[in-house]
């Protein structure tokens, strides 16, 4: 069915367009806003790819890669964002996190501020190629399709991402002091 | 956090948190706009090769080990593979399920390569598909290993060039026979590929030496673990260095936002090697392993100091080679 949407949308038809974009709105949120860590930049960034999207779409040659090719589109526009970001506010944003996290038995409110913030002190390049690694579960050759990158390259950084992440939450650790769930 | 937490489940289980829905709002916002907006129309042939179907080695920085104390309670130590997946998980589209695995142990802070013989080329998925091991004389604490880039690295601190000032030996084995593309331009690589590709070790370090933009030094003759070869140095032009801007910034004026040294292309699939930034320094030594070729590459920055450089040179020197 997506792919008939790709090639009628590819034809010009935009109601097409349109019900793609829903079928596939809501998981690129979900990863550019584990890319961005901000709600409002990861609408902007979807917004902005869903219309590269439509504009170069005849340039998608297999309709049934249609979602990795918009993800790759996805996380140009997140790296424009984050660079729109950088030149505009530099200071803190508040993540709107009311409702949005759901109880996890595994991690505990100190696990999620360490990861947070170390999170966050990753480049943006480092963060899409964990969360394309580790929340969509991608092998790297699929990674690197969806970042442009190498596969090489997508290697090697998710190697170096992932010790960053190790010795920023290192550090945290070291200076934060124990929560009270956690003394519990 | 307690000592026994998985690391990969702990990310997974950050990064699963939340339910995102986009709202009508961005929906209207695209509707509107793409009613107004023209799709690019495709002219000519489809461009091939696409660079997503190459097994580039991209190899950042050299590293130094983190003594992992209390970021090893919550990620983990990995043994060999400091912080890299052994295996790459199943491709799939749907974002993965809740982890439901137990936690596993960690296991003691990694410390580095201990110091004798080590198999640079004794993991499986080694991008080269080569025959022939490589071993290399580990002498000083302080190195590690990508093992499925066939790679050991020094003194890293997680930066490309020019700014690291670490560097790393990459040892990569092709079978007899193997056709490499030197390219005319490593910027401009994708429309300057040799008629002729180079199989021998002269024919490539002399394809090197004409290559464009590296700066290449005459190709010398060398002999290590008792194999003969070239030893031919390539260097990036600094011209590319933009401050604060990424790799792929940096390259942006080449093909594919990447300075590709050369190529070995496959009918499905290639092997690319790929520069790290400005000013990155290429020491190769391509050598002929009874048929098979081996290049060995000592790689570092402007950066790196300079007993850094004579580590790298003293480990690649130190090579020796296990037939099949």
């Amino acid at each position: 069915m997506q792919d008939e949407l790709v090639r009628q949308a590819q034809r010009g038809d935009a109601e097409a367009f349109d019900s793609l974009a829903r079928m596939v709105g809501d998981r690129c949120l979900a990863i550019a806003v584990r890319i961005l860590r901000d709600v409002d930049l990861a609408e902007d960034a979807v917004q902005a790819a869903l219309i590269t999207a439509w504009t170069e779409l005849r340039a998608l040659r297999d309709t049934s890669r249609f979602e990795p090719w918009l993800h790759r589109i996805l996380t140009n526009a997140c790296y424009a964002e984050a660079r729109r970001r950088k030149r505009w506010y530099e200071g803190p944003r508040i993540l709107p996190v009311a409702g949005a996290y759901g109880p996890d038995e595994y991690l505990t409110v100190d696990d999620r501020d360490l990861l947070e913030r170390a999170f966050r002190r990753l480049t943006v390049q480092q963060r899409a190629i964990l969360v394309f690694h580790h929340y969509l579960g991608l092998s790297i050759s699929e990674v690197a399709a969806r970042t442009g990158l190498p596969v090489g390259t997508a290697k090697s950084r998710l190697h170096y991402a992932t010790r960053a992440l190790r010795a920023s939450v290192d550090a945290d650790a070291r200076t934060s002091p124990p929560s009270q769930e956690r003394m519990a | 956090m307690t000592a026994s937490r998985d690391p990969d489940r702990l990310v997974r289980a950050f990064l699963l948190e939340g339910d995102e829905e986009l709202s009508d709002r961005v929906y209207d916002a695209v509707r509107a706009q793409i009613e107004q907006t023209r799709q690019r129309a495709v002219i000519g042939p489809w461009r091939t090769p696409s660079m997503n179907k190459y097994m580039t080695l991209g190899l950042g920085a050299a590293a130094v080990v983190l003594a992992l104390v209390v970021g090893a309670q919550l990620l983990g130590s990995s043994g060999g593979n400091v912080g890299g997946p052994n295996d790459e998980p199943t491709a799939t589209a749907e974002p993965i399920a809740t982890p439901t695995a137990e936690p596993t142990p960690t296991s003691t802070p990694w410390s580095g390569l201990p110091a004798g013989p080590f198999d640079v080329t004794g993991a499986d998925g080694a991008v080269d598909g080569g025959p022939v091991r490589t071993f290399v004389d580990i002498a000083a604490p302080g190195w590690t290993s990508i093992p499925d880039l066939d790679y050991v690295y020094v003194n890293d601190d997680g930066l490309d060039a020019p700014q690291t000032v670490g560097g790393g030996v990459i040892a990569w084995s092709f079978p007899p026979g193997t056709e490499f593309l030197v390219y005319e331009d490593p910027c401009q690589w994708a429309t300057t590929i040799p008629e002729s590709p180079a199989t021998t070790p002269d024919e490539i370090a002399t394809a090197f030496q004409a290559q464009a933009q590296t700066d290449a030094t005459e190709p010398v003759h060398v002999t290590i673990g008792g194999y003969a070869g070239k030893a031919v140095t390539l260097t990036v032009p600094m011209s590319y260095e933009v401050p604060g801007a990424t790799r792929e910034e940096e390259f942006g004026e080449c093909d594919e936002d990447q300075f590709v040294f050369y190529g070995i292309v496959g009918e499905d699939s290639a092997v690319v090697r790929n520069a790290q930034g400005p000013g990155q320094v290429d020491e190769l030594m391509i050598l002929d392993v009874d048929g098979s070729i081996v290049i060995l590459d000592a790689v570092y920055s402007p950066a790196t100091p300079p007993d850094i450089i004579d580590e790298l040179r003293a480990l690649a020197e130190s090579a020796t080679f296990e037939l099949p």
